[in-house]
């Protein structure tokens, strides 16, 4: 995927309160941030009400993404926080968040297909499956990776050899038994 | 076992399949939008008793604010003003006395983005406060900055390998220098791509180029300071599925190399054939050997990782060349152990659990350990700083110390994609008091 610049004009109006320009802008990185949320809680309710989150911190704190910077990376590290925040404060997004209006349209054996490999996913700790879902699932260089986690590349890149290894285990210790 | 490409395939079709597709989640998004900002605006009209709440919260706060940053300012030194050379990212920095030293330099996403994508080679003659770019001529076509290589021998010595897509097939171009960057002589230009360097002396060094879709590399040696390159073998490169990995090349001598990885394979004959090298140690898969730093013919040391998440991590001594290597043991809450550095067989200095996940799961400072007997033993270093940004959580990127005494960090925040920063710190006493040199936004 390639990192688009975001455009001066759009940027100034969102900051200005334009919530069409913003959305403008932010269209483009909700598809990449429901993946990345559903990646990382492999739950697809969840995962929209992450990006949803998101959206609304971003409109917020638009004033800090800096003129000429890529929106999708700052962006996609809203939603990985909110990630976080919904794993660990699960409970709020379940009261807070009425049930989705829109049905979920999954095959029949989706959810069945993997369930091993996501099942040692989620023993991952968080920041290992984040590189490994921002760079396997969302086929995103290290260097977006790195504006993403806030890490150097070199520490993305161990942080995924890392996680690829754990997972790797993992799934063989499961195999084995 | 499973390769990586199956790995990876399992991984994308697991994800998949509890990724149902949402057409209505850009108006759903909008919705909520609408939503919030409405209810926000409600909360708003009826001010009241919440603007009474509000400030004799904003009271308590500015209480809070201000013992908070006394209590900063007190522990902190001042901070000098960041110099434009800094205010990118420093990756990786090689100081090789206690004023010069190198820094390889990514440009910003948004200049890659924008074409301007050359990696930059700077350095400074004063401790790190000023920084001067002395990048060789850059060739046309270069298709990414994390396909060059660099490597820096000494104040003066630095080659850097230029991959360059060309108008045929993609070709690594080496430049050297002997003034500091001053002038740069152009060497041999190789069919290739992701170069990894080593030079062992001014005039003996290696390049390697990983042959695409395998597990070797082309091998090619010189012995005039990378003018001419001379092809050697193909050296088994077990690579890393990003291409970019912790396989490395290293020498100790003209003609005793090694080559790290998920195992370490050594060289006798200057890189003509390779060996699995016997560890004391049995690595299970995950686990790897990092390139073995050597401080002489004789004295070496690499870091190991024999488990993959918060397990044994420890260092492998030799003293005999390699021959034999013996275990170290890393303190016993080091970790995730990320950040080390030793300046010769003895002195070293690492930071245990350098990393976010120790941060978060004991939210105390992270501790700085010195050994002075080769990792024998470690001794916990009381310093003047928090290894974490002030405000929440940071990441300590680099550890170089240059002698005993002399050393650099590097911290950076986390968590603020739109904002990073670097903090550039030097010690003159081993490690107790560290001084910020420079502090700089992550801006191009």
């Amino acid at each position: 995927m390639a990192v688009l610049t975001v455009p001066i004009t759009l940027v100034q109006a969102a900051k200005q309160g334009d919530k069409v320009a913003f959305m403008s802008l932010l269209e483009p990185s909700l598809e990449p941030g429901y993946r990345l949320a559903c990646g990382m809680l492999h739950d697809s309710q969840a995962a929209e009400d992450a990006v949803q989150e998101a959206a609304f911190k971003a409109w917020r704190k638009l004033g800090q993404l800096r003129e000429g910077h890529a929106l999708r990376p700052w962006f996609l590290g809203i939603v990985a926080n909110e990630c976080r925040t919904v794993r660990r404060s699960r409970w709020w997004s379940v009261l807070k968040w009425p049930k989705s209006e829109h049905p979920v349209e999954t095959s029949p054996d989706s959810g069945l297909s993997g369930i091993e490999l996501r099942r040692a996913l989620r023993r991952l700790d968080l920041n290992k499956r984040m590189v490994l879902v921002l760079h396997w699932y969302l086929d995103l260089p290290l260097d977006e990776i790195s504006a993403i986690t806030g890490i150097s590349v070199h520490a993305v890149e161990g942080r995924l050899q890392r996680g690829m290894s754990e997972l790797r285990r993992l799934m063989e210790t499961r195999d084995e038994n | 076992m499973k390769t990586d490409n199956q790995l990876r395939s399992e991984f994308r079709s697991a994800l998949e399949s509890v990724t149902p597709a949402a057409p209505w989640l850009a108006h759903a998004v909008s919705k909520s939008l609408d939503t919030r900002l409405s209810t926000k605006q409600n909360d708003q009209a009826r001010p009241q008793l919440r603007l009474g709440l509000n400030v004799v919260a904003m009271l308590v706060l500015i209480g809070l604010v201000v013992a908070v940053v006394g209590v900063y300012l007190t522990v902190h030194p001042a901070v000098v003003p960041a110099h434009p050379g800094v205010g990118r990212v420093f990756y990786p920095t090689k100081m090789v006395t206690a004023s010069t030293g190198w820094s390889w330099v990514e440009p910003s996403i948004e200049r890659r983005s924008a074409g301007v994508s050359p990696v930059e080679l700077w350095r400074t003659t004063d401790g790190g406060a000023h920084w001067t770019n002395v990048s060789p001529p850059s060739l046309p076509d270069r298709p990414s900055s994390y396909t060059d290589n660099a490597f820096l021998l000494d104040a003066t010595h630095a080659w850097v390998a230029e991959a360059s897509s060309g108008p045929a097939r993609p070709h690594v171009t080496t430049f050297r220098t002997t003034d500091g960057g001053k002038t740069w002589h152009e060497g041999a230009s190789i069919e290739g791509e992701s170069p990894d360097l080593f030079f062992i002396d001014p005039n003996h060094g290696w390049l390697v180029l990983p042959v695409q879709g395998t597990t070797s590399a082309g091998l090619y040696s010189t012995d005039d300071a990378g003018l001419h390159w001379n092809f050697t073998s193909f050296a088994p490169w077990a690579g890393w599925p990003t291409g970019n990995g912790l396989t490395r090349i290293t020498f100790s001598s003209i003609t005793t190399g090694w080559i790290s990885g998920w195992n370490l394979m050594v060289t006798h004959d200057g890189g003509v054939t390779w060996h699995v090298q016997p560890l004391p140690i049995t690595l299970p898969a995950g686990g790897y050997v990092s390139s073995p730093t050597f401080f002489d013919r004789q004295h070496g040391i690499a870091y190991c990782c024999t488990s993959n998440g918060p397990g044994p991590e420890m260092f492998l001594v030799t003293s005999d060349g390699g021959i034999t290597w013996v275990v170290r043991n890393t303190p016993a809450e080091a970790p995730p152990l990320e950040v080390f550095d030793f300046v010769d067989a003895n002195h070293g200095w690492l930071i245990a659990g350098s990393n976010a996940e120790f941060s978060a799961v004991h939210g105390a400072p992270l501790p700085l350990y010195r050994t002075d007997d080769g990792g024998l033993t470690w001794v916990r270093v009381p310093t003047n700083v928090l290894w974490r940004s002030p405000d929440e959580s940071g990441y300590i990127d680099s550890l170089d110390f240059v002698d005993e005494k002399n050393g650099f960090a590097m911290r950076r925040k986390l968590g603020d994609v739109a904002n990073p920063y670097t903090q550039w710190l030097s010690t003159t006493d081993g490690g107790r008091t560290w001084t910020v040199v420079v502090e700089a936004p992550r801006t191009p």
